[in-house]
């Protein structure tokens, strides 16, 4: 399927920045991926945000699942998310997100909306994630 | 950048060895140049500048290797993970659904 890589060297790492900085910043597990979807969007989303952390009713975690083939873009919290990430708040990154991706600028999208979800989840609680490395950014696949 | 060099490097030796190739000459000495030198000269030049133009930027196309995803194209490639992929994360977790699980939507 695939036809050469999606993104170039430069963009990705654009985009591991942004994500690495949202997840310092928020202590919250943050996770794009690209690629089509079938069946229920907001299920899918939840199905595979429920693999990125251990308890998802206890760990918060945002997945931000984009289709670029079926142009829509979904953001989805955890439970534990939610908390610091209100619905509104997503919606207005997903509506960001939009805009840029209207604009044939995918990756600037995305780099806006994730910092705004980070910054939407505010300071991370001492102890919290991750740290987490996103050293396999980028790559694709086979989910 | 790339044709313009080009061009340039293959047009001023031209253009020099004409230059330097002697006496102009009158009207009549040397003889008048034939209907089809004359469009050789002035057509053909102007035919092979585009020629070599549209080799290098083939060449340089091709050279830039695979075709990245164009906003507003169907989606070709494989799905792209930004961040630590799921399989990638210690422990087998099955998906399931998230009872609480919030968020947001959007289309373009």
């Amino acid at each position: 399927m695939a036809t050469g890589e999606a993104f170039t060297s430069e963009q990705l790492e654009r985009l591991n920045r942004a994500l690495e900085l949202a997840q310092k910043h928020s202590g919250v597990r943050f996770g794009v991926r690209l690629g089509s979807v079938r069946g229920d969007v907001r299920l899918a989303a939840e199905r595979i945000l429920s693999t990125l952390v251990e308890d998802p009713a206890r760990d918060p975690a945002v997945l931000i699942l984009v289709s670029p083939g079926q142009c829509f873009v979904r953001v989805a919290t955890t439970p534990a998310a939610r908390k610091r990430i209100s619905d509104s708040a997503s919606g207005l990154a997903a509506l960001t997100m939009t805009s840029s991706f209207s604009l044939g600028d995918l990756v600037g999208g995305l780099t806006t909306g994730i910092r705004q979800l980070g910054e939407a989840a505010g300071s991370a609680a001492p102890g919290s994630l991750a740290g987490a490395n996103p050293t396999s950014a980028g790559s694709p696949a086979a989910h | 950048m790339l044709t313009v060099g080009g061009l340039t490097l293959f047009t001023l030796p031209v253009f020099a060895a004409a230059a330097s190739a002697g006496e102009i000459g009158t009207k009549y000495n040397p003889d008048p140049l034939s209907a089809l030198q004359t469009w050789g000269i002035y057509g053909g030049t102007i035919v092979g500048g585009f020629l070599i133009a549209i080799l290098f930027a083939a060449w340089s196309s091709r050279k830039s290797g695979p075709a990245r995803y164009r906003p507003g194209q169907p989606w070709e490639h494989d799905e792209v993970w930004i961040g630590t992929k799921p399989e990638e994360i210690e422990g087998e977790r099955a998906e399931k659904a998230v009872p609480g699980a919030g968020g947001a939507s959007g289309n373009w």
